[in-house]
């Protein structure tokens, strides 16, 4: 039997503390212990007190070593600290709540944006992989394009089988949790291949996921719900698992719930995933095939050991192969991987960036500004506390010590303002998400993350605040505190020149805000009054959600006859008509159109003849379309004078071809009609092209009331319910599209302007302070001057010249900031001048004023302070 | 450290070094509290008992020859100072006269 030794990694360990000279003895005894009780009572045994022993010769060496006992924290010392800084928020309530207002409001307004940056960066796609799967793009010879039919979809996943291709398509439809349901939800469903979740593999968090089996032919109907749907709609009730919901009508059995954040291969989540082989159960029609006219969305997941750009190109030669007959009519020359990796540099991100940039200026400024505040509201206090801290010092206190209290003085500002801002968070958060167009599916309430990010701020601020009033405290050292009675501090240039840089910096911020304000006020305003080519008021839009296959083009244009005539028929509607697209409805359709030299983006509208007359857009030359032209889809268009405009500047366009428009050839130009904007409010320049309506089963109807168009939504609906029950009627009013345009710009202004006016709060309080200290320095020098004759207006006159030259530095440098930035901004200006004079030479009067009056006011008092009394002093 | 007082665990601890005769060294010291008292005792607890009595002049140690039933490494020898064996049979004292008492009491 070999003798057992003692646990390899406890004399490891035991190496490790620090034993002196005695190492030798100790483990001698250690392994003269060990053996003697595995004598006695076996190896095991041994070894676990040897393991003890180790770990108590361990803790005493804890206990016992200066460099390992902590520094003990006096718990006194923190809780007077604590108590100090309480007191002297007590002192001066006013200047407190302002301050920490100012803190609050911006480290919300940062852990807000961080909050959103956190839902996109960080939460993942759910995508156990990303870099191997990638959204297959179409490419032609004319550009690219995301859709794809079935029969493509079919021949590139049998002609590539060594690259995984699965195929989507998403549809809106109702679904309830009860089989009668009569006001059922609706949602997104996304229709899946077979091969789709399990190629991304997202982890559920209850229940399964699609299977091969589910996805084939005659398997019964199942659905996996979005995390987001169970949650928001089912209550995240787990026993909805394994029953039944209606997708318009039938039954599903909910076999899984996706992870948390899981949203496949679009950047949103769709409510829920249902097998492709289903889609007829849910939509109608007949089942996918390739005769189906369905399309899809391609992604290809790419195996291992093969690059993605030889995936891409074994797919592009499938796809150069494929039959024109299925393409569409157009010949592809191949495909093209988007991964979500370059999703980034797709333009609504890029918007969002930008948008992103200009909120992380403002909240910087914002954060900054607060610093500085509470930095001078500290340094203010300083001046009146030097007293103390001079004794403090002389009696013994280490330097350490009185930084201490300082610090924990702002740190506990920080804290209150982080905390009370984390509240605030609760509200804005969600607000800017809306304000940068975030999906709705993302899910930006506050995690772990969020929390320490705060914290992690606030603390900043509250350090960031107190490391100035800190250094002035211990520069000051002994004596001249001390000597003094009058307050003087012997503060030296050095920290003057500190509070006029900071009161610089807060003049800066605070005018750039203010012009970012006024100007997105502005532009609000103006928006709200932008003529947009067409009575808007009186309008209604009808959309119908017909489910996929229920209605043939034929189908939905009889659908639509008899739903003109029935509505035209009720009173109180003037007239009605049906369009592909409605003024400022979702979806727009844009095409960069190119005559000689000039291009530019159009927006494409298929419309009924009588749109322009429901409209009022009113025919500026030759006709619009006939009957016979849109029954039989003639290949006529109707541009709008701006159109004209731009592209035939002293041409008739009537008679001419638009031969570049969608690959359809030579469509003549037969009218030309007043401009209307319809799409974006912010696109002031709104040319159109419109064409006979082709597709009605993806139209929408327009209704011109004659009265308020909200009166009439009831009796519309009611009016076409019974034309198809089946078909879920949204019946909006115009003005409605209309005001939420205006929303982003209103946010934005009102944002803005709070934030500006707390900024400008804060700067006046921020000026305030450092006056009064500066002034309370040369109470002396201004007895002197009084007593030698000086007036009280000399003295005024004086001291604020030297008050308002940091403000004068700081409102160049803030103007000159705001001009930069507002260019950034000009996207959402509305036509407002970036460089609006009005609202510059506003921001610089109403800081110049508000500062002013900061400096007047502890000035005045001072001149007015009896000179005698002063000399007294000396 | 509390004075020329002694803690329950360091006045074990001197006793054994007592009861084991001079000359002797921690693993020993260990063994017998160990046994005297039923508990496991841990050797770090026995070095900083052995440590606090050598400060408070109650033992002295001497580093012994090394020998080569342990590998050719030295022990430590203790041996009590005649303070310590005062200081143990003080205690010795005011507890047996305590117990006396105690006895005292439960007779009458």
């Amino acid at each position: 039997m070999t003798p057992s030794a003692p646990p390899r990694l406890a004399r490891r360990l035991l190496r490790l503390i620090r034993l002196g000279q005695r190492r030798p003895e100790i483990e001698a005894d250690l392994l003269e212990l060990f053996t003697a009780r595995v004598k006695a009572h076996g190896a095991s045994y041994a070894k676990r007190r040897y393991w003890r022993d180790v770990a108590s010769l361990w803790r005493r060496e804890c206990q016992t070593s200066p460099i390992w006992r902590p520094r003990r924290l006096n718990i006194r010392d923190v809780t007077q600290d604590l108590a100090y800084a309480g007191r002297l928020m007590r002192r001066n309530p006013g200047v407190v709540a302002v301050t920490t207002l100012g803190l609050s409001v911006a480290i919300a307004v940062c852990t807000s944006v961080f909050s959103l940056w956190n839902a996109i960066a960080f939460q993942p796609s759910g995508i156990d992989d990303p870099a191997s799967t990638a959204r297959v793009f179409r490419k032609y010879e004319k550009g690219v394009g995301t859709s794809w039919s079935y029969a493509e979809f079919s021949q590139l996943r049998d002609l590539a089988p060594s690259i995984g291709v699965e195929a989507l398509f998403s549809e809106t439809a109702t679904f309830s949790t009860t089989a009668g349901d009569q006001e059922p939800a609706s949602g997104m469903v996304s229709f899946v291949t077979a091969g789709y979740l399990e190629m991304l593999n997202p982890r559920v968090a209850h229940g399964r996921t699609l299977s091969r089996a589910d996805a084939t032919v005659g398997a019964p109907p199942v659905v996996v719900l979005s995390h987001g749907m169970w949650k928001r709609r089912l209550g995240e009730d787990r026993s909805f698992i394994g029953r039944p919901i209606w997708l318009n009508g039938t039954p599903f059995t909910v076999i899984g719930v996706a992870e948390r954040g899981f949203r496949g291969m679009r950047e949103t989540a769709p409510d829920l995933w249902a097998p492709m082989s289903a889609v007829h159960l849910a939509l109608g029609g007949p089942p996918i095939g390739n005769s189906a006219s369905t399309t899809v969305d391609v992604v290809a997941r790419i195996p291992q050991g093969v690059s993605r750009v030889q995936a891409q190109e074994i797919l592009s030669a499938v796809a150069s192969r494929l039959d024109r007959r299925d393409s569409q009519g157009e010949r592809l020359t191949g495909v093209l991987f988007v991964g979500r990796d370059n999703a980034a540099n797709e333009p609504e991100y890029r918007q969002m960036q930008i948008v992103f940039a200009i909120v992380m200026i403002v909240i910087g400024l914002v954060l900054l500004l607060a610093c500085a505040n509470v930095s001078n509201l500290l340094l203010a206090s300083a001046t009146t506390r030097a007293q103390e801290m001079g004794v403090r010092l002389a009696l013994g206190a280490s330097a350490g010590r009185i930084v201490r209290q300082l610090l924990t003085e702002s740190v506990s500002l920080g804290v209150i303002g982080g905390a009370s801002g984390l509240l605030f968070t609760m509200w804005s958060a969600p607000v800017l998400a809306r304000m940068v167009g975030a999906p709705a599916s993302l899910e930006i309430s506050p995690d772990l993350r969020v929390y320490l990010f705060a914290l992690t701020i606030s603390l900043l601020a509250g350090v960031g605040a107190g490391l100035a009033p800190a250094r002035h405290a211990i520069r000051d050292r002994f004596g001249s505190a001390l000597r003094s009675t009058s307050g003087q501090t012997g503060a030296t240039a050095d920290s003057s020149r500190l509070r006029s840089g900071l009161i610089a910096v807060q003049s800066a911020a605070s005018v750039m805000l203010i012009v970012l304000a006024a100007l997105l006020t502005r532009a609000t305003v103006r928006a709200m009054h932008v003529d947009v080519g067409f009575e808007s008021e009186h309008l209604l839009t009808v959309s119908p959600a017909f489910g996929r296959g229920t209605y043939d083009p034929a189908g939905a244009r009889a659908y639509w006859d008899v739903a003109l005539e029935r509505v035209r028929a009720l009173p109180g509607v003037v007239s009605a008509t049906v369009s592909e697209h409605t003024p400022f409805g979702p979806g727009n359709r844009v095409i960069i159109f190119g005559r000689r030299s000039a291009r530019s983006t159009i927006y494409l509208n298929e419309v009924r003849a009588d749109y322009f007359a429901t409209m009022g857009l009113r025919v500026l030359r030759g006709r619009t379309f006939g009957e016979d032209e849109m029954t039989g889809a003639a290949p006529v268009a109707v541009i709008s004078k701006s159109v004209a405009h731009e592209f035939y500047r002293s041409e008739d366009p009537i008679g001419q071809s638009l031969e570049r428009l969608t690959g359809e050839r030579g469509q003549v130009i037969i009218g030309i009609v007043a401009d209307a904007i319809t799409a974006r409010l912010s696109d002031l320049r709104s040319p159109s092209i419109y064409q006979p309506l082709k597709a009605p089963q993806a139209a929408r109807m327009i209704v011109r009331t004659a009265s308020a168009p909200e009166a009439l939504i009831a009796s519309v609906r009611s009016a076409l319910h019974p034309l198809d029950p089946r078909v879920r009627l949204t019946i909006t009013p115009v003005s409605e599209g209309l005001r939420r345009q205006l929303e982003v710009p209103r946010t934005l202004a009102l944002l803005a302007s709070v934030v500006a006016g707390i900024a400008i709060v804060l700067a006046v309080v921020g000026i305030y302070g450092v006056t009064s200290f500066v002034v309370g320095q040369r109470t002396r020098e201004i007895g002197l001057r009084v007593a030698l004759g000086a007036t009280g207006q000399d003295v005024v006159r004086l001291l604020t010249s030297t008050s308002l030259r940091p403000v004068a530095l700081g409102l160049g440098l803030g103007l000159f900031g705001a001009m930069l930035s507002t260019r950034v901004l000009s996207g959402v200006l509305y036509g407002v001048n970036a460089v609006d004079p009005l609202a510059f030479a506003g921001a610089t009067l109403l800081l110049l004023i508000s500062a002013t009056v900061a400096v007047i006011v502890p000035t005045r008092r001072a001149a007015n302070s009896d000179p005698a009394a002063v000399l007294r002093q000396l | 450290m509390r004075g020329d007082r002694l803690g329950e665990f360091e006045e074990l601890t001197l006793l054994a070094v007592r009861a084991l005769g001079d000359q002797t060294y921690a693993v020993p010291v260990q063994q017998f509290v160990e046994e005297a008292t039923g508990r496991h005792v841990s050797l770090g607890a026995v070095y900083a008992a052995l440590m606090r009595l050598e400060l408070k002049g109650f033992v002295r140690s001497t580093l012994g020859a090394a020998t080569a039933q342990r590998g050719g490494k030295p022990k430590r020898l203790y041996d009590v100072t005649p303070s310590g064996l005062r200081t143990a049979r003080e205690l010795h004292r005011v507890r047996e006269k305590i117990w006396t008492a105690i006895a005292a009491g439960r007779q009458s």
